[in-house]
């Protein structure tokens, strides 16, 4: 399977306070990948320094066969961009905004266009200035899906909308990777949401991408357990341990990931008692994996990625 | 594509570029109304000191319009820190000189109203064989002044961004601070050659402060 994104070793220093360090992250072609992390963990910077945005310090972006930044011109125009807020110009009206962004996409689908605006319920004569946050999410994934891209690159495009006007959003996105078989990188702190739609997950924090992996393994390879008597060292353990903590009189809790139910079997060789193997749901996962890589970025205490 | 962006930077400079239009055109009427002050009907002679006479201010009209023109479209863009045209799928560079050509089309409208309005005010006069392309050297010289001023306004907004109006007073202060310097050093002489150097021909800014009238009165 060939990479519609990949970038090996990148580096982009902002100023003092922050830097995306050594960040390498593939994304499958055809897959909906979810970009996870907090907030101001590096997600839209990433996706700035992916569509050319910004010159990287070090390191190289492909994105769809085209080197980046060097190339981005060809890579955006089959690529389809929702920034995490309003770009369009707010004197232009719907119709007009339209029409000015179909001039520099020579495949873009006007008759889908209107299919769209008509199911958005966007008036053609509305200015984008005096559109809601709601309808400027719209109008801006309209013109995204109109393009007909084979990328779609989607930074926090739900934020801030209300629970009806994501899932006429949501539902539009479906319905065209279903039909394009398109690639699809959603940027979001929305776990729940990347859960319903995505296949591949990528976690950054703080400038780093510390897991990417399939979704399925994600929401289930990571488990928390209860260790009763707990080994001081935890380096030969079989998975990788994200967390661990006192929960009691000789008993701590980890919190692991790649967990196979045949490992329980190393605990007993240790001298410890696994007493409890509890699943987490896909927040806590995320949760605990944030705090196991920053954990491990401050100590030699997990094995990380 | 091009069209898009002329379009849009019609859609939101022609107010500024219809009132830098109409005062272009009234200019030579301004010019008359000098020179017959005081007298009925008044000769070429006396219509090119009214023109004379009021050239800084056309000077000056050319420098402001132009400098509003580039302004705008920029600030426009500014809002929204150039996301949306670096997500489309052009060279910045050629974005940009798109936005510059666009701007630099929209000139020719004050400098077609100059030329229309020096025709009618100059045919109202017996003039003699030199002065007949008049109308037409005249509109071409402010164009020129005003694709200079758009070329420096522009130029300094997209290369010193947000701080285009600092850089340009740094740069007003320090010249003025030279220039005065020099005066209090009883160097006078040098101050003098520095403003010659760019406000005299061929200096870059002569063409704002150059005689208006284009031939000796």
């Amino acid at each position: 399977m060939t990479d519609a994104i990949r970038i090996r070793d990148l580096s982009w220093k902002a100023g003092r306070d922050f830097a995306i360090r050594d960040l390498s992250m593939r994304v499958p072609t055809g897959a909906i990948y979810g970009f996870l992390g907090p907030n101001g963990s590096g997600k839209t910077s990433t996706v700035r320094l992916l569509l050319g945005m910004m010159q990287p310090d070090a390191g190289s972006i492909e994105v769809l066969g085209h080197a980046v930044p060097d190339q981005a011109p060809r890579a955006l125009a089959r690529l389809g961009y929702v920034p995490e807020r309003l770009h369009l110009y707010g004197r232009l009206s719907v119709e007009e905004s339209i029409r000015y962004h179909a001039a520099f996409f020579a495949g873009f689908d006007m008759a889908e266009a209107e299919r769209l605006r008509r199911r958005f319920g966007l008036r053609e004569g509305q200015k984008v200035s005096a559109l809601s946050k709601g309808e400027a999410g719209k109008l801006m994934m309209l013109l995204a899906l109109s393009q007909r891209p084979d990328l779609l690159v989607l930074d926090e495009p739900t934020d801030g909308l209300d629970p009806v006007v994501r899932r006429d959003v949501l539902s539009a996105l479906v319905e065209f990777v279903d039909s394009q078989k398109a690639t699809v990188l959603i940027s979001s702190h929305l776990v729940h949401e990347q859960e319903r739609i995505c296949d591949w997950v990528g976690v950054m924090d703080a400038g780093r991408l510390v897991a990417e992996l399939p979704m399925q393994e994600f929401r289930s390879g990571i488990k928390r357990l209860r260790v009763h008597r707990a080994p001081v060292a935890a380096d030969a353990l079989p998975c990788a341990l994200l967390n661990r903590s006192a929960s009691g009189p000789d008993t701590e809790t980890w919190v692991v990931r790649g967990w196979q139910p045949e490992m329980k079997d190393w605990f007993s060789r240790a001298g410890s008692e696994l007493r409890d193997v509890e699943d987490l749901d896909l927040e806590e996962s995320f949760v605990e994996m944030l705090s196991g890589a920053r954990a491990a970025s401050s100590g030699p205490l997990a094995e990380g990625r | 594509m091009f069209a898009m962006v002329l379009r849009t930077q019609w859609q939101w400079t022609r107010a500024a570029v219809i009132g830098f239009a109409a005062l272009a055109f009234v200019f030579p009427a301004l010019a008359w109304r000098l020179a017959s002050a005081g007298s009925g009907g008044p000769d070429s002679l006396q219509v090119m000191d009214g023109f004379a006479a009021l050239g800084p201010m056309l000077g000056f009209l050319s420098l402001l319009g132009p400098f509003v023109l580039a302004a705008l479209p920029w600030g426009i863009d500014h809002e929204t820190k150039h996301v949306y045209p670096l997500s489309l799928p052009i060279s910045w560079t050629r974005w940009v000189s798109m936005r510059f050509a666009a701007g630099a089309l929209t000139l020719l409208l004050p400098a077609l109203a100059l030329y229309l309005g020096s025709r009618l005010t100059l045919s109202m006069l017996e003039l003699p064989p030199l002065l007949r392309g008049y109308a037409g050297a005249l509109a071409f010289r402010f164009l020129l002044a005003c694709l200079v001023a758009y070329g420096l306004t522009f130029a300094l907004q997209y290369v010193a961004g947000k701080r285009a109006a600092l850089v340009t007073l740094v740069l007003l202060l320090v010249f003025s601070a030279l220039l005065m310097g020099l005066a209090v050093l009883g160097m006078s002489d040098v101050a003098e050659s520095m403003g010659r150097a760019v406000f005299e021909w061929p200096g870059p800014l002569a063409i704002f402060v150059e005689p208006w009238t284009l031939i000796d009165v």
